[in-house]
């Protein structure tokens, strides 16, 4: 991993995917390019580390997968949300923008950064 | 599938991705590589390096791979297990629906069963804690039975020197002893002991201790180790009763300690164990001292026929050390015998035993075929049922586990049916259970029998259940459904047929074997036991040996006991003797013949027994007099020694002369005997027995304190027992008295396995015949009801109701006769094989074998009249229009 990619907190790899699949149903790969455009490429995830993630997803119940064929007629495994996923994903997502607000205010407050 | 909404979506798809989980994955990962690589290539990286790049980007790629691999193949083996628990949930689910739409049928069905499961899982708990199970000492299989018929205690001794075979060898003798203070004087059933006993069994006492090295031989302090029964039934569990002094036979003896509840050796009957005394200055000469048993442990790998062959030559030595006769090389063999202990324990109860097994087997066998043939007509009834189910598509091993999970549903309700009964009927079981059978106590339906019935009730599910439902299953859909009508085939029938005739033949076997064995018992009842047994009520007396050791003091004792209860009102007369008829502790002796075996070191003859009566026995149990006279008051011990013998033992020595005159001796150095009269025969060890060859001798001139009482009264025998505990008490308050019984009674016990075996072979004949006139019954009303076209158009072609019920009852007899034939091959080869058990009626007893065949044959002649009948109902243009 290189030393300025973005850390990814645990679980938070979680939340992308869920995100990523908001969009609609999406294979790995389409997961990790959707990330990575979101992001500018800041929160730079390790992609095999994507799929375990998946499997966590789906034994949860929050995404389903099922194969079918890619753009370029690969056969491929796409994800897909589901409700519960959704429901998860906005409690989190709440979760976090409340935490990072947090955080932001708390690294904008006096005495200002050098 | 009915239950979509339970099923979670991932379920959709893994069953055709299930099988190739590893494909799936690397499809999975390599698709993302590939797809990275292209982007990496499409922004002007030459292939390779777009390659490695993408790699790079994925990071650790193989234990990705791995994890993905284990975590996909752990949700299909998941999946499977859920699988497999639905459909099985669903078919329960499917059986009990279709059983309970059928209540008759399943009625039936669980009650046969039951009856089968049941008696099989009575017998079983018999059998199980009788004869299976291992005994309770550790190592149990190296534990050994030495000269199973009984050695003399130098024998066993010297065994003990000798032998390498094993780590020890002890000896025990059962025996009883008055125990007298604290409370009632009782004669209690014990066992003498090598010291040594304990420590070959390897059992160590439950509180105190066992016996110690030295305490067999004279001039130690009296010892006792108590069973635990009698420590809670005399004691009232109290612990302080170790270091007690309790009186046996009159003489204190110290309790040592108390053995667990569950130590029974060598059977319940001992209530307490003493070692065995033997004066310290003749120790190892004791070759007088007969009747002891032998257990040994074997030495680790010593096997029991090993130590048999070493034993051989041991006693080979051992026989030319007897100072008393030279025993020949018979003598040797039977005194070299090696068997494992549980065996020797178990003795001849095994035949029994496993005869009834044999027989709730095929009683089994016959519930078994009893369900199949009403699964097969409900099969017939069912048929398209199954055809629709197959044909929408239910594969045939799909119907076959569904069908096969209805028979095993049934065979479960059977068995908690047959569980439920045999749970009921094991109290009746083991009450009339002849008391001889060993370790009684152990018998209960516990996990292991348990155990045995689940197993038996799963391979019945599958024996009665397999054939139909591989028959159902099997027919050809097409045609089922378009035929329309509801008749089988034909060879639904002929398997039908084929069972019932199976049934019937093994309702011959067991109703012959149960009508052998009630002949014998009638032939028992007949049998002249040679003495008295109405209104003689007997009880034991032991003064205790300590105080009446001395002749002097027995002999007025006994006077004054006869004294007493001949003047109780309604005694006819009263007499005593050492050991009465048929019951255990009665031996033989060895004698000196005068003019025939005079040497003492010779091979002398044996009398079966040695009775020691008083004047009035022989009259008292009317054992009449043939020649010469009976016991006087005149033969006292001062007077010429006499001796009275039995008819069979005069003639055996004496056949061709009078044997009055002639002289007997005892087997060591005494007087002769002269004998004074010659009584009849009487069977004095069972009533099966031969006549034995019997001596005996007036209680004067050998006086004992075994003294059994008899007497002749037309009172109550409750009454007179109050009266002779109340003599014997106010003539000696700590003799007890025991035993208190009639003679009848005392005759009944001897044949009380016999009696046994019959009461149960025929509860379970009856049963058999019961299920085979079920079995005939039915399988007569489905081919009625299967043959009403055929029958309708034969009456419509103008054969008359008659021509129909005689058609009807030919097949039906047709049937029972092939079984009846088959059964009586099985039944004469059975009845060789008990003979043993059979008394007064051969194994090929014609009326047997002629009365069985008619009376089944009658008995299905029976079964067949309800269907015939029928059949001459009906009505032809009904049955021609018929479905």
């Amino acid at each position: 991993m290189r030393p300025d990619s973005g850390e990814l907190l645990q679980g938070t790899l979680g939340i992308l995917v869920l995100k990523a699949l908001l969009a609609g149903p999406a294979h790995g790969y389409g997961i990790a390019r959707w990330v990575e455009a979101a992001t500018d490429d800041v929160l730079r995830i390790e992609e095999g580390s994507l799929y375990p993630a998946l499997r966590r997803l789906e034994d949860r119940g929050w995404v389903r997968s099922e194969w079918g064929l890619s753009e370029n007629n690969r056969r491929a495994r796409f994800y897909t949300i589901s409700a519960t996923g959704r429901a998860h994903l906005r409690s989190e997502a709440a979760q976090w923008i409340r935490y990072a607000g947090a955080v932001t205010r708390v690294l904008r407050a006096a005495p200002a950064l050098a | 599938m009915s239950s979509m909404t339970r099923v979670p979506g991932w379920r959709r798809y893994l069953r055709f991705f299930g099988p190739d989980v590893d494909r799936d994955v690397d499809d999975e990962l390599r698709f993302h590589l590939e797809m990275r690589a292209r982007d990496y290539a499409a922004r002007g990286l030459p292939p390779d390096a777009a390659r490695r790049a993408a790699y790079e980007r994925f990071g650790d790629y193989d234990s990705v791979q791995t994890a993905l691999r284990a975590h996909d193949q752990e949700l299909v083996r998941i999946q499977q297990r859920r699988d497999f628990v639905d459909d099985l949930i669903q078919d329960l689910k499917c059986a009990l629906r279709s059983l309970r739409r059928a209540p008759g049928f399943t009625l039936v069905a669980v009650a046969t069963l039951g009856l089968g499961v049941g008696a099989n899982t009575a017998v079983f708990s018999i059998v199980d804690a009788v004869l299976l199970r291992a005994l309770p000492y550790p190592n149990p299989e190296q534990l050994a039975a030495v000269a199973g018929a009984g050695a003399v205690l130098a024998e066993a001794t010297r065994i003990r020197e000798l032998s390498r075979s094993f780590t020890d060898v002890a000896t025990y003798r059962a025996t009883s002893v008055g125990l007298s203070g604290d409370g009632e004087p009782e004669r209690l059933d014990v066992t003498a002991v090598s010291a040594n006993l304990f420590s070959t069994l390897g059992v160590g006492a439950a509180m105190g201790r066992t016996f110690a090295g030295d305490e067999n031989v004279a001039g130690h302090t009296n010892v006792v180790v108590l069973s635990n029964g009698l420590w809670i039934r005399r004691f009232g569990g109290d612990r302080r009763v170790v270091g007690r002094n309790i009186l046996i036979e009159g003489a204190p003896f110290t309790v040592v300690g108390v053995m667990p509840a569950d130590f029974a050796f060598p059977s319940r009957d001992t209530q307490l164990w003493l070692p065995y005394t033997l004066p310290a200055s003749r120790s190892g000469m004791f070759w007088g001292y007969g009747g002891y048993q032998i257990v040994g442990r074997l030495r680790a790998g010593v096997t029991a026929a090993a130590a048999q062959q070493e034993l051989r030559v041991v006693m080979e030595q051992i026989r030319h050390e007897n100072p008393i006769w030279t025993p020949g090389p018979a003598y040797v063999d039977q005194q070299s015998k090696v068997a494992p202990l549980q065996q020797q324990l178990v003795g001849t109860a095994q035949t029994m035993l496993l005869l009834l097994l044999g027989v709730v087997g095929v009683v089994l066998l016959i519930a078994c075929a009893n369900v199949a043939n009403l699964l097969l007509v409900r099969a017939t009834a069912r048929r398209k049922e199954i055809a629709v189910r197959m044909a929408l598509g239910g594969g045939r091993g799909r119907l076959l586990r569904q069908l096969m999970t209805e028979s095993v549903v049934l065979a479960a309700l059977g068995g908690i049916c047959g569980v439920a009964l045999a749970w009921l009927g094991m109290r009746a079981v083991v009450s009339i259970l002849p008391a001889d059978i060993p370790r009684m106590a152990s018998i209960a339906i516990d996990r292991r029998v348990l155990a045995f019935t689940t197993v038996l009730v799963v391979l019945t599910g599958v024996a009665f259940g397999l054939l139909p439902a591989l028959r159902a299953s099997g027919e050809n859909v097409q045609q089922v459904l378009r035929d329309g009508s509801r008749t089988a085939g034909g060879s639904h029938r002929r398997l039908a047929s084929l069972l019932v005739c199976g049934e019937i033949a093994a309702a011959v076997l067991l109703v012959t074997a149960a009508f052998l064995l009630v002949r014998s018992m009638w032939a028992l009842h007949d049998v002249d036991p040679g003495f008295r047994t109405a209104s003689i009520v007997t009880a034991r007396v032991n003064p205790p040996a300590k105080r009446f050791a001395d002749p002097a003091t027995l002999q007025p004792f006994v006077d004054g006991l006869l004294h007493r209860v001949s003047a109780l009102p309604g005694v006819e007369s009263a007499a005593a003797v050492n050991f009465l008829p048929m019951t255990p502790g009665r031996g033989g002796l060895a004698v000196r013949i005068g003019g025939q075996f005079e040497d003492i070191r010779a091979n002398l003859p044996m009398a079966d027994h040695y009775q020691i009566a008083t004047p009035r026995y022989l009259g008292t149990m009317g054992i009449s007099l043939l020649s010469g006279r009976g016991f006087a008051d005149t033969d006292v011990p001062n007077a010429p020694q006499v001796v009275v013998v039995s008819e069979s033992f005069a003639r055996h020595f004496w056949p061709n002369a009078s044997a009055i005159g002639q002289r007997i001796g005892y087997p060591w150095p005494s007087d002769w005997m002269t004998i004074v009269g010659v009584v009849k025969d009487a069977k004095l060890d069972s009533l099966t027995g031969k006549a034995e060859e019997t001596v005996y001798r007036p209680f004067a001139q050998a006086p004992t304190n075994e003294i059994s009482l008899v007497v002749r009264s037309t009172i109550d025998p409750l009454a007179l027992a109050t009266a002779v505990r109340a003599a014997v008490a106010q003539i000696d308050p700590g003799t007890p008295v025991s035993n208190v019984e009639l003679m009848r009674t005392v005759v009944d016990r001897s044949a009380a396995r016999q009696q046994f075996t019959m009461l149960l072979l025929t509860i379970f004949a009856a049963i058999a015949l019961l299920l085979g006139v079920v079995g005939i019954y039915g399988v007569m009303s489905y081919a009625v009801a299967q043959r009403t076209r055929e029958i309708g158009v034969r009456m419509a072609l103008g054969a008359s109701p008659g021509d129909a019920l005689r058609m009807v009852l030919r097949d039906g007899l047709t049937l029972a006769g092939a079984g009846i034939v088959v059964g009586l091959v099985a039944a004469a080869g059975a009845a060789r094989a008990m003979s043993g058990l059979l008394y007064g009626v051969t194994a090929t007893d014609p009326i047997t074998f002629v009365a069985v065949p008619v009376a089944l044959g009658l008995v299905a002649l029976m079964a067949s009249y309800l269907p015939a009948r029928r059949a001459t109902r009906v009505d032809p243009t009904t049955a021609l229009r018929g479905d």
